[in-house]
């Protein structure tokens, strides 16, 4: 047992924050939302899709925890676009053995940007899928970063497995509309598919998706967590400088307390998002997923609101990137599955769900 | 990063559930682990457990091999307290001890007073009680004002301690004391150590609010303390008992949170079976609270991986306790919402664990080892280092 980051993993760490911190630093950048593909390009130099690619493929062998250091880095910078997204394709490409050394290549250089729709099991779909004619109808009401992207993996549950296809924009029978967020920093469209030729690229199993998905879901705990750090120091800085009645706001015990909350909130949630990105036991894995999805999804929530109550009406201006923290801190949780999602998982997982309990349910008023 | 135990640990753990199904049998008494009443059979019983201990090297897991411990490593402490909760063992009786009194002198005691004091801590053969707090002298310990005035090479002692854990049964005291009127508060504070069984000692239970009886109200009255009894240097045992409260806050809680997630499972247990009874509400509640358990265990994880690699405790170990000691009080709270009339009856056996118990004493835990407000204050000052 040994809970702690590898020389190795806090090498990464350090080369990720330092990437983010110069190339797109959150308080110095000109544009919050604006989606650079050159930053991407620099991205793919630094070797940061590569993270988990085997090296015979161009990557650097590194881990599942690794790649999530690097979303934590992200996050604490606010990145605009698609990285996270593009990753996670990167991740699930792993598992398609002919993908060739060129795309390979193209992924992880960010030539070529992906993004994923990955639904949770058990959501009703939109989407239908026929083997024979290798089409796909159906919509999407939500499809991240659809417009910035060159490839779309898209998941299609049936009755017994999971349809991966791969779809490329430009193919006829694909119709777009802009979807506007309350989160300026997710973009994305309502997409509709008429009879649209879309490759399939392989078939999981109920279990090996959902394990993607939680995989997924910790990229996106992950770079929770280092946003809500982030907010935590934005918070901690000002207290720090900010005069009124005489003194430095930090020393009003109302103001400390409530910081030292987040600080003991994050750091308990921050156990269990580490413990999931890093945990190589899937039966693990999954819970301390579930767990941390909903708990760092509603601590990031807390410490974004609290960091405008304390930075006073300043804090409900555009001209700190604060109001940024709170969207997305909406946007981000809901990335890879709603809250009702991982709660219903638990409930099971722990045997505190009611079952099927239709026939039971009594009326409101009984007939006699 | 590895989050699965070694063949070594699998093995320390195998050894020591074998060994506590074989002597805690022995020990089990009627009472929740934690609890005291004032009987001469608890006291027996519970002494007992820390003998047997001793004598079969499970003693000082974490104390160095010049001590007598076993120079074993933080998890492996981790390791003996899951085993001990579900094997149903006593809690350690002079934990005080060992978890506080005994680290503090081997940093700050001479060789004599390591040599006479430590082994008999080990072995249990003296308990130990923890003398800082007074009636004006609480969350503000630098205003004291028990008095040791010099005479001769002795110090004779006088004033009143209160919430003193251990007190009636103790040998002896961990004693903060004034010896100096004319320095800054924080300067003529001394640490000594005062034998309990002497004359102008005189210990008077405080009845609990949980109906045990663990703490007391301590009078000293011209009590004859020798020099050689000094922890540190006279005037100089403020950074004694600072050092001390760091051992009691950083270790604390890897035993602690034991328990809480040993009570949980015998909750979720519970709710298993009554789930169609219980509310929505009610469950949720419980499964928040299966997280906020879990978390807590793997932040412990943290700190004791960051413990065993020499990193010096941040504020993150204050954060458990404040986490530790809210959730349980949650925990309780929750289960006598769920069980109601069956859990306010105290101590009959009939549901465990003693829910009523539980959620009494679960009050006193964000009181002391520094209340929840100064440790949320020490977090907001020395950890993000904002101003005072
Ligand atoms: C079960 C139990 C066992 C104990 N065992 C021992 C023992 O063995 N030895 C020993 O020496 N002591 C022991 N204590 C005492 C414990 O350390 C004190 O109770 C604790 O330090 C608080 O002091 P107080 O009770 O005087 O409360 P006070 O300090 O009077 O506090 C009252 C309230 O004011 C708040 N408060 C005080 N100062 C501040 C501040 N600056 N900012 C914000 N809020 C503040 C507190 O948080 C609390 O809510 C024990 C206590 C309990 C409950």
């Amino acid at each position: 047992m040994n809970f702690s980051l590898s020389e190795q993993d806090t090498e990464i760490r350090q080369l990720a924050q330092k990437f983010f911190g110069t190339e797109c630093p959150l308080l110095q950048r000109a544009s919050h939302e604006e989606l650079s593909r050159d930053l991407y390009r620099k991205m793919g130099d630094v070797g940061l899709f590569g993270i988990m690619v085997p090296e015979i493929r161009g990557g650097s062998a590194g881990t599942r925890f690794q790649a999530g250091l690097i979303a934590e880095a992200a996050g604490s910078e606010l990145v605009p676009g698609p990285w996270l997204e593009h990753l996670w394709a990167i991740e699930m490409l792993l598992d398609v053995p002919d993908t060739k050394d060129g795309q390979w290549e193209s992924f992880i250089q960010a030539h070529q940007l992906a993004t994923i729709f990955f639904p949770p099991l058990g959501e009703a779909s939109e989407l239908w899928y026929s083997h024979e004619e290798q089409r796909l109808r159906g919509q999407i009401s939500r499809f991240s970063f659809v417009e910035h992207t060159d490839l779309w993996l898209v998941a299609v549950p049936n009755s017994d497995a999971v349809d991966i296809l791969e779809i490329s924009p430009d193919l006829p029978g694909i119709t777009l509309s802009t979807v506007s967020s309350m989160d300026p920093l997710w973009r994305g469209a309502f997409v509709r598919f008429d009879q649209v030729k879309a490759k399939l690229l392989t078939i999981l199993s109920f279990e090996q998706y959902e394990n993607l998905l939680a995989n997924g879901s910790d990229l996106v705990s992950m770079a929770m967590y280092g946003a809500a750090q982030r907010v935590l120091d934005m918070t901690v800085d000002y207290l720090k400088t900010r005069q009124q009645f005489g003194r430095t706001i930090g020393s009003f015990q109302a103001l400390k307390h409530k910081v030292s909350d987040l600080f003991i909130e994050l750091e308990h949630a921050g156990s269990l998002v580490y413990a999931a990105a890093g945990s190589d036991d899937r039966a693990m894995q999954r819970r301390w997923s579930h767990m941390a999805a909903i708990e760092m999804g509603r601590v990031y929530r807390h410490a974004a609101e609290s960091a405008i109550q304390l930075h006073g009406g300043i804090g409900f201006t555009t001209s700190l990137p604060l109001h940024y923290f709170l969207k997305n801190a909406w946007t981000s949780g809901w990335r890879a599955g709603s809250e009702s999602y991982h709660q219903k998982w638990l409930m099971k997982e722990f045997g505190l769900d009611y079952g099927d309990t239709a026939q039971e349910r009594p009326t409101a008023f009984k007939s006699s | 990063m590895e989050l699965n135990e070694t063949p070594e640990e699998q093995h320390f753990r195998e050894e020591l559930r074998a060994w506590l199904a074989r002597y805690v049998p022995e020990v089990q008494g009627q009472n929740e682990p934690g609890a005291i009443s004032n009987s001469q059979g608890e006291y027996a019983r519970r002494k007992r457990f820390d003998q047997l201990l001793y004598q079969h090297g499970w003693a000082g897991l974490t104390w160095p091999k010049e001590y007598g411990g076993r120079a074993g490593r933080l998890y492996e402490q981790l390791i003996f307290a899951e085993e001990a909760a579900s094997a149903g063992a006593p809690e350690i009786f002079n934990r005080l001890a060992i978890g506080i009194v005994g680290p503090t002198l081997m940093r700050f005691g001479t060789p004599k007073q390591k040599a006479r004091y430590l082994p008999k801590m080990l072995s249990s053969e003296e308990i130990w009680c923890q003398g800082f707090s007074e009636p004006n002298a609480g969350s503000d310990l630098a205003q004291l004002s028990t008095r040791a005035t010099r005479s001769g090479n002795h110090f004779d002692v006088n004033g009143q301690k209160i919430w003193t854990t251990l007190g009636q049964y103790a040998d002896y005291c961990f004693l903060l004391a004034r010896t100096s009127l004319d320095k800054p508060r924080h300067r003529g504070i001394t640490a000594l150590m005062v034998n309990m069984k002497q004359d102008g000692v005189e210990v008077r239970p405080i009845p609990q609010i949980n109906g045990s009886h663990e703490f007391n109200e301590v009078f000293f009255t011209d009590v004859l303390v020798p020099e050689d009894n000094v922890i540190g240097e006279v005037d100089g045992g403020w950074e004694v008992a600072m050092t001390a409260l760091s051992f009691e806050r950083s270790t604390n809680f890897i035993t602690r949170q034991v328990r809480l997630t040993w009570e949980l499972d015998q909750l979720l247990n519970y709710a298993r079976e009554h789930r169609r009874e219980m509310t929505a509400g009610l469950l949720e509640e419980l499964l928040q609270i299966t997280i906020s358990v879990t978390s807590l265990r793997l932040a412990v994880l943290r700190h004791i991986a960051a413990l065993e690699d020499g990193r010096i405790p941040g504020p993150e170990n204050n954060a458990s306790k404040i986490f530790w000691s809210e959730t349980h009080q949650r925990l309780t709270s929750l289960a006598l919402s769920i069980l109601g009339e069956k859990a306010f009856v105290l101590g009959d056996g009939r549901v465990t664990p003693d829910w009523a118990y539980a959620y009494l004493s679960s009050r006193a835990e964000s009181i002391y080892a520094g209340t929840n407000e100064i440790l949320r204050n020490i977090i907001a000052e020395r950890g993000l280092g904002l101003p005072r």
